[in-house]
């Protein structure tokens, strides 16, 4: 059980993210200083701030990883991992229990991808462009700050979310519910690597609480497989492979993130998920 | 092990004013090493892209550089140059 099970009311048919109540305002206010579960968590060096909290450490690790001293770079990951261990970033979650999300968390509005912006020059600035969805009621402060969104918003109905989303899912874009270290949800992220940051800072750099994986594993059952390779590709955490020797899929499941894209492409539903929780060896892989 | 030591590159910003108009190098990074940001802001908004000195090319993850040098070959400007640490001198 993770924490924001633990602490969240989630349980083992329902994760955190399906509590509905974890929908209401409260969990925005939990986000003000003094007032949260956060408050132990903040206590560290770290100001609040979103991702520029992590920019110094993080910089300075991949510093001294450039120069050769891991030394230097395992140090600083082991105290940012350790001081983040109780405020995860973001959660990788399967594309039908999105569809679930999208149901309880109002409002929903489609805006720019950050990451993208930053990494790959991605301009996004409208509908047609949009990768990212903000959720809930964090959300309602657009009203407020609408320049700070930039590259504005555009509002959806739940209908129209779950087609932007299922658009992006065939593309091949993951999706992750932010956080942002928070117990607030703020965004449902469409993403891939290289140029989504939690995807990187926990791949390349062993920054775990970054990306914690979904609560869900992804088996291939090679009684359906047949090779067809429709999956191969989509696989953004190196899980995913063609097995020669069995001409089948085969899926890792120590580096499977359950984000089960290689699932919404096989055309013989070859591929399932089976609960993390309950796998014994797999159960504190997160 | 010997330690693995990445290219050092060099951002000439004299040259490389306008980096989120231009992209090229952010593009066709193969490990996406490069990172833009935006470096003036009027009252949270974001100036003109294609006003120099508004955004700020950045090397975010070097120790994923292999040197392949396409930034360089790429760059309109001649503004970057990827060097391995024995040619730096160090």
């Amino acid at each position: 059980m993770c924490r924001m099970c633990d602490s969240l009311g989630g349980d083992a048919a329902n994760p955190w993210y399906l509590n509905p109540k974890n929908y209401s305002n409260r969990m925005y206010k939990l986000r003000e200083p003094g007032k949260g579960p956060q408050q132990a968590a903040t206590a560290g060096a770290i100001e609040a701030g979103g991702e520029a909290q992590h920019a110094s450490p993080i910089n300075t690790a991949i510093e001294a990883k450039a120069n050769g001293d891991m030394e230097t770079f395992n140090k600083i990951i082991g105290e940012m991992n350790k001081r983040a261990a109780l405020r995860p970033g973001c959660q990788v979650v399967p594309l039908h229990e999105v569809m679930e999300v999208l149901d309880m968390g109002m409002p929903v509005a489609a805006m720019q991808c950050i990451c993208r912006k930053t990494t790959r020059g991605c301009e996004e600035c409208s509908l047609k462009e949009y990768t990212g969805l903000g959720l809930g009621t964090g959300m309602l402060k657009w009203e407020r700050w609408p320049e700070r969104y930039r590259g504005k918003v555009e509002f959806l109905s739940t209908k129209q979310a779950k087609e932007f989303v299922e658009f992006w899912d065939k593309k091949g874009f993951m999706h992750m519910l932010m956080q942002e270290g928070g117990d607030f949800i703020g965004g449902l992220c469409n993403c891939d690597y290289p140029d989504c940051l939690p995807i990187r800072q926990r791949i390349d750099y062993g920054l775990t609480a970054q990306l914690v994986k979904s609560e869900y594993v992804c088996f291939v059952d090679w009684d359906k497989c047949n090779g067809c390779g429709d999956c191969l590709g989509r696989c953004d955490f190196n899980a995913l492979k063609y097995e020669a020797t069995t001409e089948k899929a085969h899926i890792d499941q120590f580096q499977c993130f359950g984000c089960g894209l290689c699932e919404t492409a096989c055309p013989r539903n070859a591929i399932e998920y089976r609960d993390r929780k309950q796998i014994p060896g797999l159960a504190k892989v997160w | 092990m010997e330690a693995i030591i990445a290219p050092v590159i060099d951002i000439d910003r004299e040259r490389c004013t306008t980096p989120f108009a231009c992209k090229k190098c952010l593009q066709i990074c193969p490990t996406a090493v490069l990172a833009v940001h935006e470096t003036r802001m009027v009252r949270l908004e974001e100036t003109d892209k294609y006003l120099p000195g508004t955004y700020r090319l950045r090397i975010a993850y070097r120790d994923k550089c292999s040197g392949c040098n396409r930034c360089v070959d790429v760059c309109p400007e001649d503004a970057i140059t990827v060097r391995m640490l024995e040619e730096v001198g160090a």
